[in-house]
């Protein structure tokens, strides 16, 4: 809970220095960025540029060999998965997965429910809470175009709806920053310009946003910022524009993936 | 003449009483067990060492002081053992949990089988305490000056079915609830689940001695049927029993464990019941576990979610239910679907 005051201002996450290494593989090398909660981040990288580990690094999932994260002025470094989810940042999975055995409205459910879980049981809030988060369900699920699907399990939906599926659930726990691991993959690509559009009003609700895609053309069209990563590090950062532009990005980047 | 002494055993009362009351018992434990390793995930393979802590703690403690060879015997009520029962095997449990549920799946149904294995061997060793292997010849009974011996019987019965129909209402509310989307969200998908803010070691270890005290609560049930404790009582044979009803009637769906306990007990009991020549009794014998075996192989091969399924607790009827629980959101609800019905374009109800 220390407060840390070498934020750069206005910045909602900073990483400062992180270094996380598999073995001998450097995964993530002196990685520091500061994410604005007024503009899309994006991170950009060939495959095996550490992309996935540094969101693993943030969320909690694996702890960095050193360096530093803070949220909102808190470090946030080495806390565990639920307790920075608990502080408001979300995230999704490359493989949407999600709950296979629920409903679409019961894996919702799941991620709005207060997190007392036991004592909420006995006590009636449970039941006002459950017809609470029907309605911010309801309404995140309309939205999103999948309401018809309710009541279908959530194994049972199309690759594309399983993909908005994992959005809407994270939507419903309401976070503050939102971070989207390759949202594009595996939707058609008709339907690209919808999730750009989708993803555009997450933000503008005022949800802080970060996303790592493969897909080049996407990233550029919804992000403002872009980082690039290879290797581990960040090798150039700046608008999609400056990003398109850059010959040293065309040559890692394009050279290795396309 | 094998058969005129099958169905006499059928027509007498206290034959059927007996095992209703077993099923109620198994029931009760099978439904907790479902929680835990239905719903939770946690295959849970000692749930027969909870009990035994439970039940031992019960005898010990309601025993008359002096009509046993062992250094501990307060003679307390029977309320006070019931309640000194939950709360040892609870502790128990938490103790238990703490190491063990740091491992999944089969390394924690391992360890569970471990522990609940220790516990028999300390039961049988422990003599200054259990009275080993001869454990203890008489139960205390509540009620037992205020009825007679058949009346009894019937009283305990109820008090038996009316426990597992708490159990029962007990897993109902479970299920509705989000503590019981939580466990089943852990099971389904433990980084999603974490990632949703569930603190998944907390929420399995609660689930753990929440399961523990209420199978504290269920042993004196058990030990009024049985009428003596021996750690013999506690073999593994009573965990895949009440496995192997849960694995039957669905795991995880909610009314499957008591459907599952009622089919394997009726039909395992009622093999036992067919006499057979002496000759053949060691055949009779085998045959016992290989129709339990068979009854499994076929519900697997042709049902093979058992004979309910979690989808028919949970699935679309979960939103259904849950909107349903009171009248007046019954009500609601359904006004509701009226009116959007009447005006498909705009679905913005309150």
């Amino acid at each position: 809970m220390t407060a840390t005051d070498k934020t750069s201002s206005g910045a909602m996450l900073s990483t400062h220095g992180l270094y996380k290494a598999f073995g001998g593989n450097v995964a993530v090398h002196d990685v520091s960025l500061d994410l604005y909660p007024d503009r899309i981040t994006a991170l950009i990288g060939p495959n095996g540029a550490g992309k996935t580990t540094l969101f693993n690094i943030i969320t909690g999932y694996e702890r960095p060999d050193s360096g530093d994260i803070t949220f909102d002025g808190n470090r946030v470094g080495g806390m565990a998965p639920w307790q920075i989810s608990r502080r408001g940042v979300a995230r999704t999975f490359q493989t949407p997965v999600g709950f296979p055995t629920m409903t679409l409205w019961e894996s919702m459910q799941v991620a709005g429910a207060s997190h007392a879980v036991l004592t909420g049981m006995l006590t009636t809030r449970g039941r006002r809470e459950t017809a609470k988060l029907s309605r911010r369900a309801d309404e995140i699920l309309d939205h999103l175009g999948l309401d018809k699907l309710l009541d279908t399990p959530v194994d049972e939906l199309a690759a594309g709806d399983r993909k908005l599926a994992e959005l809407a659930r994270q939507l419903m726990s309401q976070p503050r920053l939102l971070l989207l691991d390759e949202p594009a993959a595996g939707v058609n690509p008709g339907a690209i310009s919808r999730l750009s559009d989708l993803i555009r009003d997450v933000h503008r609700s005022g949800i802080a946003l970060m996303i790592i895609d493969h897909n080049l053309s996407f990233v550029l069209d919804v992000a403002d910022y872009v980082h690039v990563m290879a290797n581990g590090r960040i090798i150039a950062e700046g608008t999609p524009e400056e990003i398109a532009a850059s010959p040293l990005v065309r040559q890692v980047y394009m050279g290795v993936d396309a | 003449m094998n058969t005129l002494a099958a169905i006499s055993a059928l027509g007498s009362p206290t034959f059927w009483m007996s095992l209703f009351m077993l099923i109620g018992i198994y029931a009760a434990v099978t439904m907790l067990l479902n929680v835990e390793a239905g719903w939770g995930g946690m295959w849970d393979l000692g749930i027969v060492g909870l009990l035994a802590i439970g039940s031992y703690t019960y005898t010990i403690v309601t025993n008359p002081p002096g009509e046993f060879d062992v250094v501990y015997s307060p003679g307390w009520p029977v309320w006070a053992g019931i309640l000194a029962a939950m709360a040892t095997t609870g502790i128990v449990a938490f103790l238990v949990g703490l190491p063990a549920l740091r491992a999944r799946r089969e390394y924690f149904l391992i360890i569970t089988f471990a522990f609940a294995e220790v516990f028999r061997q300390l039961a049988i060793n422990l003599r200054d305490v259990t009275h080993g292997t001869v454990g203890f010849s008489s139960v205390a009974r509540p009620f037992e000056s205020f009825f007679e011996k058949d009346a009894l019987r019937g009283v305990l019965l109820a008090v038996t079915w009316a426990a597992a129909l708490l159990v029962y209402a007990l897993t109902r509310r479970i299920s509705r609830s989000g503590y019981g989307r939580a466990l089943r969200a852990m099971r389904d998908n433990e980084p999603v689940a974490l990632s949703l803010g569930i603190r998944v070691s907390w929420l399995r270890l609660q689930t753990f001695v929440l399961v523990g005290v209420a199978v504290g609560g269920v042993a004196p049930l058990y030990l009024w049927w049985l009428r003596y404790v021996a750690p013999s009582v506690f073999e593994p044979q009573f965990t895949f029993t009440a496995w192997t009803a849960l694995v039957l009637g669905g795991i995880a769906s909610r009314s499957g464990a008591v459907l599952g306990v009622g089919v394997l007990l009726l039909f395992t009991e009622l093999v036992e019941l067919i006499d057979v020549p002496p000759e053949f009794r060691n055949v009779h014998v085998a045959v016992h576990p290989l129709a339990i075996g068979l009854l499994l192989v076929l519900v697997l091969r042709f049902r093979p979610e058992g004979l309910l399924s979690e989808r028919g607790t949970f699935g679309a009827r979960a939103r259904q239910t849950t909107a349903l629980d009171g009248a007046g959101a019954a009500v609601a609800s359904r006004l509701r679907r009226l009116s959007l019905r009447g005006d498909s374009g705009n679905e913005e109800a309150p």
